[in-house]
């Protein structure tokens, strides 16, 4: 996962005249650098522009990195440091048998929907893992609208879950798919530790 | 005319051609001008810029001939800064309704005076909040009837007013304080004076600067606009005194 990248500052040689900037050509008359109108013919074209201007972003920014999802039956979906202990437990969860992959979103605003649409069509389930109570939840259900089987497992409080719990609910979900999750019997099903749920249905 | 005439009076040129979107006998339109008249006087026209509060002033920069710059509710005084640090040239000042800046801009402003930022605030306290509708503010006075406080603000229940002024004027950060009123017409002319004094304190670098003025609000109060200047003096002075509460050495 990335590191953060302190690039050199660069100001670009093409930036569009400042015709917004206040005092900075005196005598060019009056400036005013402000958001709101009361006058609802000016405000829609604005709200209209910014509208589109949110659009491109959802459209360009979206970013996200996959691992192990070519021929993945299952996908983890999480974020954050969830994400780097997900990618531990879905090595153990391969080295088992279980065909599952994690898709790490790099940014949830814009959130990458069209490719976790895409994803929801190519697997029979969805296990968004996460600190909290389901932050990201409704943006995968959202997005998978209902293609695919999505479950959610959290710790509160700042618990870090461990790849034990991840592995846990990994197992779980496809234990209650019918498939098998070759581990041994002892491990319980539905409890990763005391008083968590593992893979609570969500819908 | 004869070849005689002068103009002896007229529309500062800080001021803008603009209908008032005021209330009649609303204080706002006559601080407007005083700060305008400063702004003239002390020949800032060309590098002033205005930070108007969220309120009723947000229209404010339809008002004036100066450039400005929009603030979130309360946060003018961050603003200006902002504006000052990075343009020292430039004459960088507030206007504040005592809801934007006694009640969630009070942490911005009294930072601001602690720092010593080399800006200028114009507070306008008509002892209620007057866009949303004639709420308690915090500079409400015991006993004032609001539409939150239909039976009067009562100190158990809502506290005590909050004197802006002389809290400000405690901090080592700030060089001139003072309260003013628009009442009548003595204390209009005391009021511009304390403006341009306040103007002059930032012109001559010498660090933050806020008068604050009593002012009027006659829609929220349920008074007619004589009623209400009346209002101000006799109820409004008792909690809030008169007078120049802080005075840099250099501006005396």
């Amino acid at each position: 996962m990335e590191p953060v990248l302190l690039r050199d500052y660069e100001v670009p040689a093409d930036l569009p005249a400042k015709i917004w900037a206040i005092r900075s050509s005196p005598g060019s008359g009056k400036r005013i650098v402000q958001s709101i109108s009361l006058d609802p013919e000016v405000l829609e074209p604005r709200n209209v522009h910014l509208q589109e201007k949110h659009s491109l972003i959802r459209l360009r920014e979206a970013r996200w990195q996959d691992y192990h999802l070519d021929d993945a039956r299952l996908a983890v979906v999480a974020f954050g440091t969830p994400a780097r202990v997900a990618l531990s437990a879905i090595r153990s969860a391969r080295s088992r048998g279980i065909p599952v992959g994690l898709f790490r979103p790099i940014t949830l605003f814009p959130f990458p929907e069209r490719e976790i649409a895409d994803l929801a069509i190519r697997v029979d389930g969805l296990l968004v893992v996460e600190m909290n109570q389901g932050q990201m939840l409704e943006d995968v259900q959202l997005a998978a609208a209902g293609r695919a089987d999505v479950r959610f497992f959290g710790r509160l409080g700042g618990l870090v879950p461990t790849p034990e719990d991840v592995l846990g609910a990994v197992e779980c979900l496809v234990r209650r798919q019918g498939g098998d999750p070759g581990v041994p019997p002892d491990r319980s099903p539905e409890r990763a530790s005391a008083g968590v749920l593992v893979a609570r249905r969500v819908r | 005319m004869d070849g005689d005439a002068r103009l002896v009076f007229g529309r500062p040129r800080a001021l803008s051609e603009t209908p008032t979107h005021y209330c009649p006998g609303c204080g706002h339109g006559v601080v407007h001008r005083l700060v305008a008249e400063a702004i003239d006087a002390l020949a800032l026209r060309d590098r002033a810029v205005l930070v108007a509060s969220i309120g009723c002033a947000y229209c404010a920069y339809n008002c004036f001939e100066l450039d400005g710059c929009e603030a979130p509710h309360g946060r003018a005084p961050a603003v200006a800064t902002g504006i000052k640090r990075v343009r020292p040239e430039l004459f960088a000042f507030t206007y504040q309704g005592d809801g934007d800046l006694g009640a969630i801009g009070t942490a911005e402003v009294v930072h601001a005076a602690a720092r010593g930022e080399n800006i200028s605030v114009v507070f306008v306290n008509n002892a209620v909040y007057g866009m949303t509708g004639g709420q308690m503010a915090p500079t409400t006075l015991i006993g004032q009837r609001t539409t939150s406080t239909p039976a009067g603000r009562e100190a158990a229940h809502a506290g005590y007013p909050l004197r802006v002024g002389e809290m400000l004027a405690s901090l080592d950060g700030s060089a001139y304080v003072a309260r003013v009123s628009i009442h009548s017409p003595r204390e209009v002319r005391r009021a511009g004076a304390a403006i341009r004094k306040a103007f002059a304190c930032q012109a001559a670098g010498l660090g933050f600067s806020l008068v604050e003025v009593l002012s009027t609000c006659p829609t929220n109060w349920g008074l007619s606009p004589r009623e209400a200047l009346a209002w101000v003096e006799q109820r409004m002075l008792p909690s809030y005194p008169l007078g120049e509460m802080k005075v840099a050495r250099e501006l005396s």
